[in-house]
Formats: structure tokens, C-alpha cells, sequence
């Protein structure tokens, strides 16, 4: 199955790409010019940061899901 | 400075050479099909494959040369992995781990030739892929194996070519006998080490400075520039950024050690799995590891130059009992290892079944194949000793050639999985410009004059002023995919019948 091969595929690879363009981007919760203080004197894109791999990584456990309930996935089986 | 204390090193370092001796030995014995060498018979379930992923990708310099640098630059040096360490799995799985597994499966793909071979129906880009890998990959398993003489050489004052023989025998014992399956179990050893070592040196470092709140209280007070972008050496602008997120994860589907990986996943449920585990196991090592260069600016002051290197064991020397220190110490030569075993088991592919099996010998049986493997590993991994040894460059700058070098390898990976129409030629040509713009615009000064190539200096220099900050490999990549697009549009497609296959 490719990225844009149907709703699903397309629905979780725009969310994904988001997400990774997202980090990319020059704002100060990633990419800070100047000190911002945060959380015991954290730079506050460490904390960005942060929340941006926790928010990705709820999303890859929450598209786990919902592909091992479509058919196409089972193709090989689901012993893991 | 660092003072030798080999008689603990020795013993601890023995024992993590034996369990992995032990490792290749139960490997080999369940090892006895070509299937098994390469893909472990397309059974990996998921622990072993998300730990091997990581921790292939995970090499000596994300505990040596990264936290150095976190060392010298402050909180902007984890630029470096921490901001797109997440995408380093769920991109390459989302792009191309699903097709891979998929036609890996139906066709019994074991190797990235095996697949540009099948999708473009040519056996010239098969034997392009294979003697370019071996070319890119022989440095980068060097260069792990320098950072193993250099850590010998400081804990018991021994030259460092012992240091370089030892990791390289061990290593090239338990992949010739065992094969990926020897590789990939002894990853879930190294990996499970690594992570423990970020951890205890994490701790230890926050102990040593008196914890975060003053820490980072002193850094500021030290040099504000330790606190944003660009750094203390202004080293991490935005297109470093980019560059390095895009890098580690995007770029990933075109490293040969890293997308067989796919070819190795029993199914799609493990897949998934694995992207969760090795993820987690990424984001904890990495983070915590690169922190522990910020934290030792007021942990261990003082540190220049190369003594910068030594930043992660100092720390632990310091903090830890001498046995403890020696068992994390052997955590960073593990992160070497695992990267050296998988790489060695991919070159060995490229040469017995890529070029000898596909290309030379038609005829060889899979078991003549079998055998051939176990003597192109002990050679290669003679050969990467020999390279540790003769040391061309710094440890980071050969990686990152040798990396760019091995996933120049997307444009055709990533066009034949999604454009019909990519032809076998445009392949070829788009690689074989990649690979000549590559190679003056990244390797370093020394490096081309160590290769001989003092000739393409002015060219490199030009070439770097054009890239504006961004990694060599993103330009070189946008030209490889113009030229591949264009040529294909000009030349003849695969057979209706490929296109089927890859594509139903």
C-alpha cells in the first residue's frame, strides 16, 4: 500500500507530513534566536520539542490501531 | 583527563565480547539458508526489529562526536537529532516500509538490488547498487571501528589498532557465522546497553552539576548563547535544522542496512510494532545522551578540543564505580557494533548474491552462495579493519559522507515505488550524477586530499558556497531526481508486466 492509495492512507500520510513539516518550521517552541525560559530554566524549543515527539508518537500508536483493523494489513498475518 | 584502569576494562569488555560470541554461535546454528543470512527468512518478529533499527541507526558517534558537540554549542547542539528523531521509522515505514514488506514477501526480494533489479529490469543497476554500497560502506564501518581503537586506547593505554582488531574479529565472527540473524540479536543486546548507558550518564551528569535548575541557571550565566539558535559557535542555523531532521528520517529509505530491515519483518503487525519500540528507544538515547554533552559544560568544565570526545565516559568515570563506568563504556562500543554487524551483512549481500549469484555465476546454488557469504564477510570486515586502522578523516565527518553516499539510493527507491514511468536508465544516469555532485560537495578538505582527489578542491569549495546551509545531501538529491524524472521521460519504461506486479 502506497501513501495516497485511498482516504485512509491519505488521511494519515497528510497528518504525518504535517507533523513533519511542522518541527520544521522557524517558530520559537523549535527554533528559538533568543532565550525564551521554560520548565527549570529550559530553552523553551527543548520543551517544544518535547510535546511535538509526544503528540507524534500518540499519533503513530492511534494509526496502529485503526490499520490493524482494516483488511489489506492482515494480508501477512498478525503474529507479533 | 581520563586515567587507564585496564584490568577492570579488560574484564568487563571480555565478558560483553563472549555474550556476543555466544549470540553468533546459537545465530549460526539456526542459520542454514541464504533466506536466513540475509532476512532471517522474513521472520523477525518485533522487539528484535525495532531494537536493530535503532540501534543500526544509533552509531558510536551519537555517544561520542554528538555530545561533543552538544558540549561546545549548548541545548542547540541536540539540533542535531532530538527535534526528528520521531520521524526516523513512521517516515521510511510510511514511504516505503510497507511496499517493501509487501513485495519483499510476494517475491522474495532479500536485498535493495534484488528490488531495483526486479523493478527496473536491469541488471546494470544491480551491479551499480552493489559496488556503490560496498564503496560507502566499507568508510562507514571504518569509522565505527576508529572509535572503538580511540575508547580502547584511553581505558588501558594500549595502541589503538588492538582496540580495532578486537572489535572487528568479534564482529566479523558473529556475522559470518550468523548472518542478519546474528546481526539483529546481538542489536537487541547493544541496544537494550545503549539505552542504559544514555540513562545512567543522564543521572550521573544532573548529579555532578548539582541538578537541572542550577545547571541550566549556570549556563546562562556562562554564555547565553548556550541557551538558543544558532549556539556558541553559531554552528546550528534553521537550515541545519532542517537538514538534519529531514536526514536521519526521510533519507533513511535509501540506506541499504536500514530498508532490508523491511525485507526482515514477518508482517505488517510487527512493522508497526517495531516503528513504536525503536522510536521509543531512539527518542530516550538519543535526547538523553546529547543532553549529557550540555550538562557536562558545568558537570565537567574545561574540556577543548578532542578532549571534548571523552565528555560521556569522564562523566561516568567520575560518577560511577569503575565496573559500572566500564560496563556503559562498553555501551558506546556497542552503538559501534550494531552499526559495523548490519553493514557488513548488507556489503556481503551486494557482493555473493547481488554481483557473484545474479551476475557471474547464474548457476550457483543457494548453498555454494551460503558458504561464499561466510568468506566475503571475514574479507570485508579485514578490509573495514584495515580502513580503521589507516584512519582517513574525523569520525563524524566520514559518517555523514558515508551515509549521504548510501541513500543517494532514495530517488530510485522512492520513483520506482511511486512513478510508473521511472525507466531503468533514468535510474542509472540520476545515480551516477548523484554520486559525482556528491562527492566534491560533502567529503571534507582532508578527506578528499587522504582519497587523492586534491583535484576536485576548488570544485568542492564552489559547490559548498551554493548550498546555503543545508546538508550536501539535500541538493545533491534534488539534482538526482530532476535528472532521473527527465532522463526516464526520454527512454524506454519497464514491461507492462513489472509494472503490474509492483504496482497491483
Amino acid at each position: 500500500m502506497g501513501m495516497w492509495d485511498n482516504a485512509f492512507e491519505k488521511k494519515w500520510s497528510a497528518v504525518f507530513l504535517a507533523m513533519y513539516v511542522i518541527v520544521m518550521l522557524p517558530v520559537e517552541c523549535f527554533y528559538a534566536t533568543t532565550y525564551a525560559a521554560s520548565w527549570k530554566g529550559l530553552p523553551i524549543f527543548m520543551v517544544g520539542w518535547f510535546w511535538h515527539t509526544l503528540i507524534t508518537m500518540i499519533l503513530i500508536v492511534v494509526f496502529y490501531v485503526q490499520a490493524m483493523k482494516r483488511e489489506e494489513y492482515l494480508e501477512f498475518g498478525t503474529e507479533g | 583527563m581520563i586515567v587507564p584502569a585496564p584490568g577492570t576494562f579488560f574484564l568487563v569488555l571480555g565478558g560483553y565480547f563472549l555474550i556476543m560470541a555466544l549470540i553468533g554461535y546459537y545465530s549460526a546454528k539456526k542459520t542454514n539458508s541464504l533466506k536466513e543470512f540475509f532476512v532471517m527468512g522474513g521472520k523477525a518478529g518485533a522487539i528484535v526489529s525495532g531494537i536493530a533499527y535503532f540501534s543500526t541507526q544509533y552509531s558510536m558517534s551519537t555517544f561520542m562526536g554528538v555530545p561533543a558537540a552538544c558540549y561546545q554549542q549548548g541545548y542547540p547542539g541536540l539540533t542535531v537529532s532530538v527535534p526528528g528523531l520521531v520521524f526516523s521509522m513512521i517516515i521510511p515505514a510510511l514511504v516505503v516500509g510497507r511496499k517493501l514488506i509487501r513485495l519483499g514477501h510476494k517475491y522474495d526480494l532479500l536485498t535493495v538490488a534484488d528490488y531495483l533489479n526486479d523493478r527496473y529490469e536491469s541488471d546494470a543497476l544491480r551491479s551499480l547498487q552493489a559496488v556503490l554500497m560496498v564503496f560507502f560502506v566499507v568508510p562507514m564501518m571504518g569509522a565505527q571501528i576508529i572509535g572503538s581503537g580511540i575508547i580502547f586506547n584511553t581505558f588501558t593505554g594500549y595502541p589503538e589498532w588492538i582496540g580495532v582488531v578486537a572489535t572487528g574479529v568479534i564482529v566479523i565472527l558473529y556475522c559470518m557465522s550468523g548472518g542478519i540473524r546474528g546481526a539483529m540479536l546481538t542489536d537487541v543486546v547493544q541496544g537494550l546497553l545503549m539505552v542504559t548507558t544514555a540513562v545512567v550518564t543522564f543521572f550521573a551528569a544532573l548529579q555532578l552539576g548539582g541538578g537541572l535548575e542550577a545547571i541550566n541557571a549556570k549556563l546562562l550565566e556562562l554564555n547565553p548563547a548556550y541557551m538558543a539558535h544558532p549556539g556558541a559557535t553559531g554552528s546550528y542555523h534553521w537550515p541545519r535544522l532542517v537538514s538534519m531532521v529531514v536526514m536521519w528520517s526521510f533519507f533513511s529509505i535509501g540506506s541499504p542496512q536500514l530498508v532490508t530491515k523491511f525485507f526482515a519483518m514477518k508482517n505488517y503487525k510487527v512493522m508497526f510494532k517495531a516503528v513504536i519500540l525503536g522510536t521509543l528507544g531512539m527518542w530516550v538515547s538519543a535526547t538523553l545522551i546529547e543532553w549529557v554533552g550540555v550538562l557536562g559544560i558545568v558537570s565537567v568544565p574545561g574540556l577543548e578540543g578532542a578532549q571534548r570526545d571523552f565528555i560521556v565516559p569522564l562523566i561516568l568515570q567520575k560518577a560511577v564505580s569503575p565496573v559500572i563506568a566500564s560496563l556503559m563504556i562498553a555501551g558506546i562500543m556497542a552503538a559501534g557494533m550494531s552499526t559495523i554487524d548490519s553493514l557488513l551483512v548488507v556489503s556481503t549481500g551486494g557482493i555473493s548474491r547481488d554481483i557473484y549469484q545474479k551476475l557471474l555465476n547464474k548457476d550457483a546454488t543457494d548453498g555454494e552462495i551460503l558458504k561464499l557469504s561466510r568468506y566475503v564477510t571475514v574479507v570485508l570486515g579485514i578490509i573495514a579493519i584495515l580502513f580503521g586502522i589507516w584512519r582517513p578523516g574525523a569520525i563524524f565527518d566520514i559518517i555523514i559522507f558515508s551515509f549521504g553516499g548510501l541513500t543517494i539510493w532514495a530517488t530510485p527507491i522512492l520513483l520506482g515505488l511511486y512513478w510508473k514511468r521511472t525507466s531503468g536508465i533514468g535510474a542509472i544516469t540520476g545515480i551516477i550524477v548523484g554520486v559525482l555532485v556528491y562527492i566534491p560537495f560533502s567529503a571534507s578538505t582532508a578527506m578528499l586530499d587522504k582519497l587523492g582527489l586534491n583535484a576536485l578542491q576548488p570544485l568542492s569549495a564552489a559547490l559548498k558556497s551554493y548550498a546555503m546551509g543545508f546538508d550536501a545531501l539535500i541538493p545533491t538529491w534534488i539534482v538526482a531526481m530532476i535528472v532521473t524524472v527527465l532522463v526516464s521521460l526520454v527512454t524506454k519504461p519497464v514491461s507492462e508486466a513489472t509494472l503490474k506486479r509492483h504496482f497491483s
